[in-house]
């Protein structure tokens, strides 16, 4: 890669404009900016530039991912977060025989919602897996091809054109994409970082008293708030609500008459054996099941595409059909994950624990490696990682000098001159300078080669930190008038 | 705020409180005998009509939002009978007097083939990089296939090139994602028809997109050769009429081979298509689906890509997809080729949400590859079965005396029902379809193909035998009682859409080049 074209990629990683990050929905359009296009709508010029400035470095890892060995220790949100430790046990289990048969209902128009095998595979594997305490029903189950298109396509039928969803931080501002310019639903930030003071911070904390805050705030710009996205297990920490938090929450959104989207595509990445994960679905009584919707995606943990919609509002499931048909799943795809969602013992004895086991082994090694350059370049790193996911968010502070975003994007870069990709916070919308995000579940001889190249980066920014703070001590005496200067 | 265009935010034209999903139907039904706003029934000279697909939405009390419920009652009114259908499905052994669908239009005379050709080796091969999250645009493997794939079956005159293709899941998907990328909400497509329903829905849903039709008619008159027959002349008029009531029209849709009249266009016609597209700057949208599935080979097709050259490249994006010609339509995999890159990457940059299975793209590579299995087992064959439905079907509806148009591409067979109608309305066209429904037989009625006159209906052949025989069964015991019926009640007072001779009709077709009148099957 031609350092021209790091540039390029470092520069257009910059994320959006401050325009875009106070406004999440535009005044003006990019095609005004940018100059007409003959071809394209003016949306149409605002996708592709959209696309083009959120997903930049993504492009650029897809182009040069065959021949220069990038690693990437981060992903962007939602969909393209990838859990590879485990492609070789899925690789394996889609040769096995029973895959092999292609019959004809496969290769017929579906059902709209999805097959009803697969949706009963997915009501049966909700039910045992969430611990629900009756059986789920099918009939409320909508599977479309990854769990972007289902909160699209809910925002679709929930919401109208200029209705805002609250999400708690970080969350990444790409997603705003799809929202925007398919949907026309904004998101308002919750913005849950609380300062970094010590050790036992626990930073991106969801309570309650925030989510009145947030909503007060959106309701004093007049902005109309249909619904709460919440992530459960937290996205961020890893952190597990106990039922009562999950309980509070829902109850939160019941006094408000909100819309509950909880996004639990985490649920089976919990790999630390002695925390136990909470689903909605396990509660005895959903405080209000009528706008209580479960999003569940495959994507993080077989790598295969499917986002399930479970819900008790039967006509919302019957809405969402028609998109169900937009955002559809192939006939022989849906027959391979009835095949592997009906796999208990698999998934059970073989799968899961592997994956448990290989993220454990991932997270250790990375955490690990963080204490070693802490000690070796003598700063502090600032992190606070549940047993749960696939990344660790750390807060790099005290490397960057003075702590602005400016300086965390030049620290980016380094990581990207490393070949490496993290996420950095202002991408996910957070307040505070300093935070970066690491998927570590890759295989073990690239993660170390990683985290090697990490170290090497982060040797680096140290240099450059102690240059800087020393830059700025001779400026300091100056401002005292009275000292003598020997230089 | 997203600036919002004012018709985006429309309320519901009629609230009625709290209606049930059958006031809807009623309301629907309704609706139907009397003129709404958009159809010109009574507006001369009715060349054209500019669709409002939620002119009768009602609303009832629910969670969703107003848009939300403009959407249930539009899917609801759509699928009808496709529920219906799907909560009682004929199966030979297990439910007999399950409902024969001849209304959804699948190939199902191939299952066999295609089963038996993905389950060899070659296909399932799995590879973890497969796995993971692809190049939304489609792996360029697979796009390479594409662009060879057409280049071939569509006669390009040079060699088409991958980076002008781009894959996902599906031709809804592709109309969904150009309306979006190439209008402005509110903004239209023209379209002649009858046409595939269907497309109403899919640039509607994200897109909010509305199609200007161009009405066709199934009287031969003046330069018509043939029964609803397209010419650039009653292109213009319905775009004037159409601009003159305020719809701003960005582009045309054409289907060739055409759902469901089972016709294609010659390559003279389709120069004189896109020649208008191009005077007027419209985009031109070629849907080319069944572009392999024309049995009858005297009709000679023609792709828009098999063109010598193209008025206006860059406003000419063609779409195909694996659904109707590989009798598919579960796989779900569709293609783009525009040389615009401008819209090739818009459309690109909304793949995320349409996306393909690596397994997937993989798999459809090998099979678009497969040139021998494809020539020499796959279409001879497909096409042998097709033709032997077609005539079977053909026969039938002969001896019934039932007009239609003879096709020759396609599954279809558009039918003239309209001698059964007590009253040519569109209500009596839902009794009809309604009745047949009831005697457990699918049929699709004309309206949800936007046709002008009342009693058209389109009827699927791409079946069994068994099935076939069946359902064709069944539409007779309908047909012979409603003849009973109609000679037993007086004539009636509405005067009827005028109707060409039977024999006209019945065996007119559309036949380029060296046209044979036929009087038999």
């Amino acid at each position: 890669m031609s350092s021209d074209r790091d540039q390029e990629t470092s520069d257009r990683s910059q994320g959006p404009s401050p325009r875009q990050h106070d406004q999440p929905c535009g005044q003006e359009s990019d095609a005004e900016a940018a100059g007409l296009s003959h071809s394209l709508s003016h949306r149409g010029v605002d996708i592709s530039a959209f696309y083009n400035s959120y997903f930049q470095a993504y492009e650029a890892y897809q182009s040069s991912k065959f021949h220069l060995d990038l690693n990437n220790l981060g992903f962007f949100h939602l969909d393209v977060s990838e859990n590879k430790l485990c492609s070789d046990l899925m690789a394996e289990r889609l040769c096995q025989k029973d895959m092999d048969d292609v019959e004809d209902i496969q290769l017929q128009a579906p059902n709209p919602r999805g097959h009803p095998f697969l949706r009963e595979a997915v009501a049966q594997f909700l039910t045992s897996y969430c611990s629900a305490p009756e059986c789920l029903f099918s009939r409320n189950v909508v599977v479309l091809n990854g769990c972007s298109a289902v909160f699209s396509a809910l925002s679709m039928v929930l919401c109208d054109p200029g209705d805002c969803f609250l999400v708690p931080t970080p969350f990444f501002s790409g997603f705003i994409f799809g929202t925007k310019m398919c949907t026309n639903v904004e998101l308002i930030p919750i913005h849950l970082e609380t300062e970094i003071t010590d050790e036992d911070t626990l930073p991106f904390q969801l309570t309650v008293g925030k989510l009145e805050q947030a909503l007060l705030e959106a309701k004093t710009q007049c902005k109309k708030v249909k619904g709460l996205l919440l992530p459960n297990p937290q996205n961020a920490t890893g952190h597990v609500y106990s039922q009562e938090s999950l309980k509070e929450f829902l109850e939160f959104a019941k006094r408000n008459d909100l819309h509950v989207v909880v996004d639990e595509v985490y649920m089976l990445s919990v790999f630390d054996d002695s925390v136990q994960f909470h689903s909605v679905l396990s509660l005895e009584r959903l405080p209000d099941p009528q706008k209580t919707y479960v999003i569940w995606s495959i994507s993080k943990d077989f790598g295969l595409g499917l986002g399930a919609l479970y819900t008790p509002n039967e006509d919302v499931a019957f809405a969402v059909s028609p998109f169900s048909y937009l955002h559809s799943i192939s006939g022989i795809v849906q027959y391979h994950l009835r095949c592997l969602l009906r796999d208990r013992d698999w998934i059970d004895r073989i799968y899961l624990p592997a994956v448990h086991s290989r993220l454990r082994t991932a997270h250790a090694y990375v955490i690990t490696t963080l204490r070693e350059l802490e000690v070796v370049h003598n700063f502090k790193i600032f992190f606070h990682s549940r047993s749960c996911g696939l990344y660790l968010w750390i807060n790099l502070k005290n490397l960057l000098e003075p702590c602005t975003f400016e300086e965390e994007l030049v620290l980016y870069r380094r990581f990207l001159d490393h070949k490496l990709i993290l996420s950095r916070g202002q991408s996910y919308l957070l307040k505070e300078p300093g935070w970066f995000r690491l998927c570590f579940a890759e295989n073990p001889d690239k993660l170390e080669l990683a985290m090697l190249r990490f170290g090497q980066a982060i040797a680096e920014q140290k240099q450059y930190w102690i240059q800087k703070v020393v830059q700025y001590i001779p400026e300091l005496e100056e401002t005292d008038s009275s000292s003598s200067d020997d230089n | 705020m997203f600036p919002l265009p004012q018709k985006e935010s429309r309320a519901p034209a009629t609230c009625l409180g709290s209606a049930t999903t059958q006031d809807v139907v009623s309301s629907y039904q309704d609706g139907l005998g009397r003129e709404s706003p958009g159809k010109p029934d009574q507006k001369l000279p009715g060349l054209y009509g500019v669709g409002d697909p939620v002119s009768k939405f009602s609303s009832d009390s629910s969670c969703l939002s107003s848009r939300g419920r403009v959407i249930k009652w539009f899917w609801d009114s759509a699928e009808e009978g496709y529920r219906t259908y799907h909560m009682d499905e004929y199966d030979e052994v297990k439910n007999p007097d399950g409902i024969i669908n001849l209304g959804t239009s699948e190939n199902k005379l191939c299952f066999d083939l295609l089963s038996r050709r993905l389950s060899q080796s070659d296909m399932l091969r799995v590879e973890p990089s497969l796995l993971q999250y692809p190049d939304w645009r489609g792996h360029p493997f697979l796009r390479e296939e594409v662009a060879k794939f057409l280049s071939y079956y569509c006669k390009s005159p040079a060699p088409l090139k991958p980076e002008n293709v781009v894959v996902l899941n599906g031709c809804a998907s592709l109309f969904s994602a150009l309306a979006t990328v190439l209008c402005e909400a509110g903004e239209a497509f023209l379209i002649p028809t009858p046409y595939y329903g269907a497309i109403t829905q899919h640039v509607y849903l994200y897109g909010n997109v509305r199609l200007a039709y161009v009405y066709l008619d199934s009287e031969v008159t003046g330069l018509d050769s043939c029964p609803f027959q397209l010419t650039v002349e009653k292109l213009e008029l319905a775009l004037q009429g159409a601009t003159s009531e305020g719809a701003k029209v960005k582009g045309l849709i054409l289907i060739n081979p055409q759902n469901p009249l089972g016709n294609v266009y010659s390559p003279e016609e389709l120069q004189g298509f896109l020649g208008f597209a191009e005077r007027h700057k419209l985009h031109v949208i070629v849907d080319e689906v069944y572009m392999l599935s024309v049995f009858e080979e005297s009709l000679g097709y023609h792709s828009v890509l098999g063109l010598e050259r193209l008025p206006d490249p860059q406003r000419t994006h063609v779409m195909w997809a694996t659904s109707k010609d590989f009798g598919m339509s579960g796989l779900r995999f569709g293609t783009l080729y525009t040389e615009n890159q401008e819209v090739a990457t818009a459309v690109a940059s909304l793949c995320r949400y349409h996306g393909l299975s690596g397994l997937l793209q993989s798999q459809m590579a090998q099979l678009l590859r497969d040139r021998d299995w494809i020539n020499q087992v796959y279409l001879p064959e497909n096409h042998s079965r097709l033709k032997a439905a077609h005539t079977y079907v053909s026969e039938e509806l002969q001896a019934l005396g039932v007009p239609f148009l003879r096709g020759g591409a396609g599954f279809f067979l558009w039918v003239d029902l309209r001698k059964f109608l007590r009253q040519g309305t569109f209500e009596e066209e839902l009794l009809l379809w309604r009745r047949l429904l009831e005697s457990k037989v699918l049929l699709s009625f004309g309206k949800a193909f936007e046709c002008k006159e009342p009693g058209w209906f389109r009827l699927i052949f791409s079946d069994k035998t068994h099935r076939l025989r069946l359902g064709m069964q069944r539409l007779r015991q309908v047909l012979e009682s409603k003849s009973q019926e109609t000679e037993d009640v007086p004539p009636p007072t509405t005067p009827r859409t005028p109707v060409s001779s039977a024999d006209e009709v019945a065996f007119a077709w559309f036949f380029r080049g060296n046209a044979l009148l036929s009087s038999s099957g």
